[in-house]
């Protein structure tokens, strides 16, 4: 009678035409995995799955197979979403140790044990049941069963005894290898510290000698800027002055006539006192017009002379250098230091072809 | 032929458990028609059927995990699925507004997701369609009567008593028809 009436259950179960409460039940009775004739409930399983293969096939529109693909690729955020809380989850719980237990059992899967218990247990006592199907009796074993299984599986009293006498041991070891582990890393801070202290020595003494490099280029630059500016002119004529007394000076005169400059280059000449200056002339038709002054001092070695009267420079005969009264003076009237002329330019050779045949 | 079409059904599962969207389009190819079948026989409605057919995929995707491959009975699984939706739906259009529970994550886990006993006969599609014509002849030997049932519970989405409401008879008498139906289709496929 009884094994009619389940198997009465099982099939009302397996068609889906089961209340809503004996649904609850009977599914909370799979679950729990309590008797049940389980070959008999996949048997009519399967035969009911059958019946819809008698119904001649339709096929879907292909548009639902497109809207399927659609909704699959909307489903993997939220699917993505819901493993990574789960990941999360996981993590978190794992950061709780569980106790390990004699039976190999921990005491995590069994409070979940515990809890699917409360769960069904909770059920029981909402869900009314039907009159054919009381599982009531197999889930109160059951539940005791567990109870028993857990009060074996916590050895208390013997686990903390065996725990107290390893206790100093392993203390000491620990305190032993942090120790250990301390002077270790005292010692590689240490040395790379020294390290990286010579490194940057090195780098300081490299940086020092960079400086002194640049400031040396820097000075060469400054001393002979004028030069460089100079050389800017398209038309820059060069006379080479001569020594006209004993003393070392020397030096060069750059021209530029279109633009009425000059920079004279002023070599060992003698520090003047405060009421003479050294005076540049050009002399043209035996008359010799100022092209301006300067005055030599330690470091500097070019000196511009601006706006020099204007003369066409085949007219020039002669350049020279003189030293005048700081007050100035018509002509040259002190000692001649340097002087020099123009080189005249030769005639270019006229190429054959252009050659007129007498 | 693919390399997914030489796969079998728990093969494709797996590799859907990999959320491998090949293989529930394998799936979909073999299945798509049973199930749209299967649903539109239980809504009567083709547009409803369609969205029935997009959700029970969708279930597939997202409930894999449901699954037990081990267990392996992917057809039996599959046309449970499809049925419970379809039924679900059909089952929401008849009842009163608020009667019934609230459709979300639980109650389709409890509800709508079938367990199918592991003590059992793998069923796959192929081998289901060889039972084709010994399932038409068992059915075609059941009583009028039996029949009925069958169909008011599979199809029709009814309960116990609802049956037995609409057929004037006792909850009992509809109980016992079933299984009798049942019985008789088992013993007629074994033969």
């Amino acid at each position: 009678m009884e094994d009619k009436a389940i198997h009465e259950m099982i099939c009302a179960y397996a068609s889906g035409c089961m209340d809503k409460d004996n649904f609850i039940n009977f599914k909370e009775h799979i679950n729990s995995g309590k008797d049940l004739p389980y070959s008999d409930l996949g048997e009519i399983q399967n035969i009911i799955s059958l019946i819809p293969i008698i119904l001649e096939q339709e096929t879907p529109d292909p548009e639902i197979k497109k809207r399927v693909a659609k909704k699959l690729i909307e489903l993997n955020s939220e699917i993505k979403a819901k493993k990574k809380e789960e990941k999360k989850k996981t993590e978190e719980e794992e950061l709780i140790i569980p106790t390990p237990t004699r039976t190999g059992v921990s005491e995590d899967s069994l409070h979940l044990k515990r809890i699917e218990q409360e769960r069904s247990d909770e059920y029981k006592d909402i869900v009314p049941r039907g009159d054919t199907f009381s599982p009531d009796k197999t889930q109160k074993i059951d539940k005791n069963k567990l109870y028993s299984t857990q009060g074996a599986s916590f050895p208390a009293g013997a686990a903390s005894t065996e725990t107290k006498s390893k206790t100093p041991v392993v203390t000491y070891l620990l305190l032993f290898l942090s120790i250990l582990g301390l002077i270790l890393l005292a010692y590689f801070f240490y040395s790379t510290n020294k390290e990286l202290e010579t490194k940057l020595s090195e780098m300081k003494d490299q940086v020092s000698g960079l400086q002194a490099n640049f400031s040396a280029n820097q000075q060469f630059i400054n001393r002979n800027m004028s030069l460089i500016e100079f050389f800017h002119y398209n038309d820059i004529s060069v006379v080479n002055l001569e020594n006209a007394d004993s003393t070392d000076a020397s030096g060069k005169l750059f021209l530029s006539f279109e633009e009425r400059e000059a920079l004279i280059q002023a070599n060992n000449f003698g520090i003047l006192g405060p009421e003479n200056v050294y005076e540049v002339w050009y002399v043209t038709n035996n008359v010799s017009i100022s092209m301006g002054i300067f005055v030599p001092g330690l470091d500097q070695k070019y000196f511009r002379l601006n706006n020099f009267p204007s003369v066409p420079k085949e007219n020039i005969e002669l350049f020279r250098v003189t030293i005048e009264p700081a007050a100035g003076s018509g002509g040259p009237t002190g000692d001649l230091v340097l002087f020099g002329s123009l080189v005249k330019e030769q005639p270019k050779p006229v190429p054959s072809s252009r050659r007129r045949r007498y | 032929m693919s390399v997914y079409q030489e796969l079998n059904d728990i093969e494709l599962m797996e590799k859907i458990s990999k959320y491998d969207s090949r293989a529930i389009e394998e799936l979909y190819n073999r299945y798509s028609a049973l199930l749209y079948t299967l649903i539109k026989k239980i809504s009567n409605n083709e547009k409803l059927a369609e969205d029935i057919l997009v959700k029970v995929f969708a279930i597939v995707w997202r409930k894999i995990d449901h699954f037990e491959s081990a267990q392996g009975n992917v057809y039996g699984w599959l046309v449970a699925l499809a049925r419970n939706c379809a039924v679900d739906e059909l089952r929401r259009s008849r009842s009163v507004v608020g009667k019934l529970d609230d459709y979300d994550d639980d109650y389709e886990d409890f509800f709508i997701i079938p367990e199918i006993s592991s003590k059992t006969d793998k069923l796959d599609f192929e081998t289901a369609t060889r039972f084709k014509a010994s399932v038409e002849t068992a059915l075609s030997r059941l009583t009028d009567a039996q029949k009925y049932v069958i169909h008011l519970a599979y199809y029709e989405g009814y309960n116990l008593e609802e049956i037995a409401d609409k057929l004037n008879i006792p909850v009992e008498t509809v109980r016992n028809k079933i299984s009798t139906a049942i019985q008789n289709l088992k013993d007629q496929l074994s033969t």
